[in-house]
């Protein structure tokens, strides 16, 4: 992994946060939420396949999305969004979009189906981490 | 003692704002609840889904209040989110009453985004950043980033005061793609696709895929698939622009293109 990945997820999120209105003080943490999501996901990818490094660096995000929530006192959606941007299946989607208009059917297929099975691991990641009590985060903080 | 209709159009408009700008499901009736709950109105009851608040209660002379508001699907703005979070927050702990409470929403709900150059250039680094992010190489990056200015412009000035969200995203779709192709066809490029995968990240609906995400874990299952709808279109509106361009220029030039 180059440094100029590095800097790119870093930047490439804190700009997101800024688009999206989010107040300066905590555009620094959104920035390490994404890059920490980034390097899971592609930490993670060659040895374990691309839908497992999702799920794990879903899962990481989140985490560290509801830790943050509390020990800044703001709702974890701020976090969430904005470190899970570099992964969000994006480009997936809009290939399968792109092969559809084209009229290649059997790319469209496969891309489409690929990206909705990183969707779905998202959905899983987040709801797994989504069902863990919040004292559990509360006592992360009185420490 | 406040009037409960009192109480609730203010715990209304508190959720109504909140609801505008990007929250999940389950944070607007939490805290509308906890408004109303904390000033004493009894007996209320809340339904949220992403584009209405309904709401209804009683008064202490048995009198109903109810009240339906739509509210469209909008774009994101969190830092109002942060800021009702926020102003929940104190009024549990008992800083405001209700006319204060009043006058902090006005605030919120009038308070400024950032200017406008600075929107531009995050858009722009945006775009740069994540060309570089989908294995591109620098040059692709400031190419990028040169379509995510057009891009800034285009948003700021043209597509939200009056653009529809199909027709905005289609043309975004294309001027991004134009742009790119154009850098491409003159050499300053090397990457076609991860030029443009990462152009049109700017356009791509983040905040209400992930919130769509969120609802559906949470169990508010019409508000989840009516944010993923919403996502889904823009994500083919996108692709639509993308690719009318990326097709003319494949019969235009004869080649293939990707």
């Amino acid at each position: 992994m180059s440094i100029n990945i590095i800097i790119a997820a870093f930047f490439g999120t804190v700009a997101f946060a800024i688009l999206y209105d989010i107040p300066s003080r905590y555009c620094f943490v959104c920035g390490l939420c994404g890059l920490m999501g980034w390097i899971i996901y592609s930490l993670l990818t060659p040895p374990m396949g691309e839908l497992v490094a999702v799920f794990i660096a879903t899962i990481g995000i989140a985490l560290a999305s509801r830790f943050f929530a509390v020990w800044q006192k703001c709702p974890e959606i701020v976090f969430l969004v904005s470190g899970i941007f570099p992964i969000v299946p994006g480009a997936g989607i809009y290939w399968t979009a792109y092969y559809l208009v084209a009229g290649q059917m059997t790319q469209a297929a496969d891309s489409g189906i690929g990206a909705l099975k990183i969707c779905l691991m998202m959905v899983l990641g987040i709801a797994i981490v989504h069902e863990l009590p919040q004292k559990l985060f509360s006592i992360i903080r009185r420490k | 003692m406040d009037s409960v209709t009192h109480i609730l159009s203010i715990a209304m408009e508190a959720g109504k704002i909140m609801l505008e700008n990007g929250a999940e499901i389950y944070r607007v009736e939490d805290t509308m609840a906890r408004i109303s709950k904390y000033y004493g109105a009894k007996d209320q009851h809340f339904f949220v889904l992403t584009n209405g608040i309904f709401v209804s209660g009683e008064e202490i002379d048995g009198k109903a209040f109810a009240r339906v508001e739509h509210i469209p699907v909008h774009g994101a703005d969190l830092s109002k989110v942060i800021a009702i979070n926020q102003l929940s927050r104190e009024i549990s702990q008992g800083k405001y009453t209700l006319d204060e409470v009043e006058k902090k929403l006005e605030e919120i709900r009038n308070s400024k985004n950032r200017p406008f150059i600075i929107q531009v250039l995050a858009t722009a680094l945006g775009s740069g950043c994540f060309s570089v992010l989908l294995n591109g190489s620098l040059r692709d990056g400031i190419c990028s980033f040169i379509s995510g200015i057009v891009l800034g412009f285009f948003i700021t000035l043209i597509f939200k005061p009056y653009l529809s969200k199909i027709s905005g995203n289609i043309i975004g779709g294309m001027l991004v793609t134009l742009i790119c192709v154009l850098c491409k066809h003159f050499g300053f490029a090397d990457s076609l696709t991860s030029m443009i995968g990462g152009s049109v990240i700017p356009l791509v609906p983040g905040v209400a895929f992930v919130n769509g995400i969120r609802d559906i874990g949470d169990e508010d299952y019409i508000s989840g698939s009516v944010r993923l709808l919403d996502a889904m279109l823009v994500f083919l509106c996108i692709a639509v622009g993308v690719a009318a361009v990326l097709i003319c220029y494949g019969k235009l030039t004869g080649g293939i293109v990707l």
